[in-house]
Order: C-alpha cells, then sequence, then structure tokens
C-alpha cells in the first residue's frame, strides 16, 4: 500500500522540468539527456537568446524548446517555461522543478523535492545546500558568506526563515506556479519567489541537495552582492 | 555691462537648448505642455544669465543665502526627480519588452 501511494507521488507524468539556458551548450546535452535518463519525460528548455548552439543540441535531446528573441534574463526565461507548463498541462496536480542548465544540479536530488509538493503537503520545496554538513563543506567561503546575507535579507524583508536564499532547485505546485509572479528578469527572481511565497503565504519546506562547483559558471560572490543591491534599489523604486 | 565668459556660455548653451525645444515641438516629438515646461526652465536661465541679480529675489523667497544657491538647490531637486522618472519609464519599457519576448516565443512554440 505504501509502496503504491509512492509509486503514484513519484509518476514523473505529472512532472515538468523548466531549464532556463543562456550559452550553455558545453553542459546542457548532459543536464537533458541525465534527465531524461533518469525518466522525466516533460521537459522545457527556455534559450534565453543564446549565441552558441543551445537551443540546437536541446531539440536533438527531444525537448520542448522555447526560444526568446531577445536575452531577457533567468528570471524571464523561467517564467516562459512556467507560463508554457500552465498553458500545455491543464492538470490540477503537476508539479514544476525548476533545474540549472549549466549541470550544477543532482538530477537524483530531485525525488526529494517533488515528494513533500506532490503529497500535497507542501506548494513548494526550496532545494538548500546548507541542510548536511557534508554539503555546506563544499560551498567557497566567500560564497557562503554572500549566501548568508542573502539568508538574513530574506529574513528581515519577507520574515521567513531559510538555510539557503538563492537556490534555483525548487519545485512548485500548480496552485505556487499560478500565484508566484515572477516580474524580476534577471537573477533577482530567486529572492522574488521567496517574497512571493511570504506574500501569498504558500507552505513551503527546505530539502538537502547537493550543489556541484567545478566545471561551471557560477554566481561570484561579488555578484550575488550585486544581485542583493539591485534587489534593494527595486524595492524603492517600483 | 559686459557680460562675463562664463554668462555668454550660459546665455549660448540656454538658447541652444531652447531651439532644440522648438525643433522638436515642430517635429512633434514635444507636447505643447512638455514644451512650455522645456521654454519656461531655459527662459529663467536666460533671465539669471542675463540679469544675475533676479536670483536674489528666489533666494529672498527661499530664505537661502545667495541666489545662486538656490538654482543649485532646485537644479539637483529637478535632475533627482527627472532620473526617478526616467527609471520608472526604463523599467516600465523593460517589462513590455520582456513580456513581448515571452508571448512571441510561446507563439512559436504554438504554431510549429
Amino acid at each position: 500500500m505504501g509502496r503504491e501511494k509512492g509509486r503514484k507521488l513519484m509518476n514523473k507524468k505529472r512532472v515538468w522540468i523548466v531549464i532556463a539556458a543562456f550559452n550553455e551548450e558545453k553542459s546542457i546535452s548532459d543536464v537533458v539527456w541525465g534527465l531524461r535518463g533518469a525518466g522525466y519525460r516533460q521537459i522545457v528548455v527556455v534559450d534565453d537568446c543564446s549565441t552558441d548552439n543551445t537551443a540546437r543540441i536541446a531539440r536533438q535531446a527531444g525537448v520542448y524548446v522555447l526560444s526568446h528573441v531577445l536575452n531577457r534574463g533567468q528570471g524571464a526565461s523561467l517564467k516562459t517555461g512556467i507560463d508554457f507548463v500552465l498553458a500545455t498541462d491543464p492538470s490540477p496536480d503537476i508539479a514544476i522543478v525548476t533545474f540549472d542548465a549549466d549541470g550544477q544540479h543532482r538530477v537524483g536530488d530531485i525525488g526529494k523535492l517533488l515528494r513533500p509538493v506532490l503529497a500535497e503537503q507542501y506548494d513548494v520545496a526550496l532545494g538548500s545546500r546548507f541542510l548536511t554538513e557534508k554539503e555546506e563543506k563544499e560551498v567557497p567561503f566567500m560564497k557562503c558568506l554572500a549566501l548568508k546575507l542573502g539568508v538574513v535579507f530574506t529574513y528581515v524583508m519577507y520574515g521567513i526563515r531559510l538555510t539557503d536564499s538563492q537556490n534555483g532547485l525548487r519545485v512548485l505546485s500548480r496552485k505556487a506556479a499560478e500565484t508566484i509572479a515572477i516580474t524580476e528578469d534577471r537573477m533577482e527572481h530567486a529572492s522574488q519567489i521567496l517574497e512571493e511565497i511570504a506574500r501569498n503565504r504558500l507552505r513551503f519546506v527546505e530539502v538537502p541537495v547537493f550543489i556541484k562547483y567545478t566545471n561551471m559558471r557560477s554566481q561570484s560572490w561579488t555578484n550575488s552582492v550585486r544581485i542583493g543591491l539591485r534587489l534593494i534599489f527595486s524595492k524603492f523604486f517600483k | 555691462m559686459t557680460p562675463t565668459p562664463f554668462q555668454v556660455i550660459i546665455i549660448l548653451f540656454a538658447l541652444f537648448a531652447l531651439s532644440r525645444a522648438v525643433l522638436r515641438l515642430k517635429d512633434r516629438k514635444l507636447h505643447l505642455v512638455q514644451f512650455a515646461f522645456w521654454a519656461v526652465l531655459w527662459i529663467m536661465v536666460l533671465v539669471f544669465a542675463l540679469v544675475p541679480e533676479t536670483t536674489g529675489v528666489f533666494a529672498r523667497i527661499f530664505g537661502v543665502g545667495r541666489g545662486v544657491d538656490v538654482i543649485i538647490y532646485l537644479g539637483i531637486a529637478f535632475l533627482f526627480y527627472a532620473l526617478f522618472r526616467l527609471y520608472i519609464k526604463m523599467d516600465m519599457l523593460e517589462t513590455n519588452i520582456t513580456k513581448l519576448v515571452r508571448e512571441i516565443a510561446l507563439w512559436k512554440k504554438k504554431k510549429k
């Protein structure tokens, strides 16, 4: 009975993966095939006007590819992908996974985030690299500092306690996807999603995930600070 | 009284700016109200440059020591406001561009 319920919960037909990609020809193939290999079939790659072969490679992998005619940023791309999923699949019990195109996320972690959302215990599951000591050790010091500042910022601004405020691996229920308004086009969307979770009183849970810091273009800590400043600036001018 | 070189520069610049505003009005790139705003602004600059003593009237009204200080304070306030307006406009444009790009992406996918 328990196993049957588990199988029902992990029904991958109800799972959509949205990937925002910009000039990721080196990693997109591995990412998409990794997901397909794990049984995920409904994959949407939003090509954010890449100048390389990202879109072509994704198309060859047989996934849905949406193309931005101008570069609009990761937040805008995710919103495009989410809008596409909501318009394509009318089922009320779908789960939308946001997954990075640079290969920093582990496919195996998706299941852990899906369970609480598909079980309808939570509206949103957020990946966190700071929930286990082993994974925390992998985070470079300056990056860790910038992320912790983000955690404080999230608590002060939106009143929600988290351990990781800038993790791109998350799962949204249909309700959450329809409620969360992503209007920040660039990297500030990560904080905006948290703000929307707080504003709409969505039920959320953090789940430990692993982030690969080797052979990938990661946000530098200076960039994280810049994002934070832009976020504060936009708070006063919007 | 012979104007100082600084006054001459200000006068020439104000006349140039005024002429641009007239041209933009002729091109219909400025509405009449917008033109009136810029015309009044540059005419005031012309008056202040030609008769610097007039700034003293404003200094007395606002309770600031020197006339030129009033102009600087008002100038800074105006610039900040203009910057704010520009930021809002630019942000709105960015939002609209994103919406358009998104619609095109979804429409193209639907068409296929």
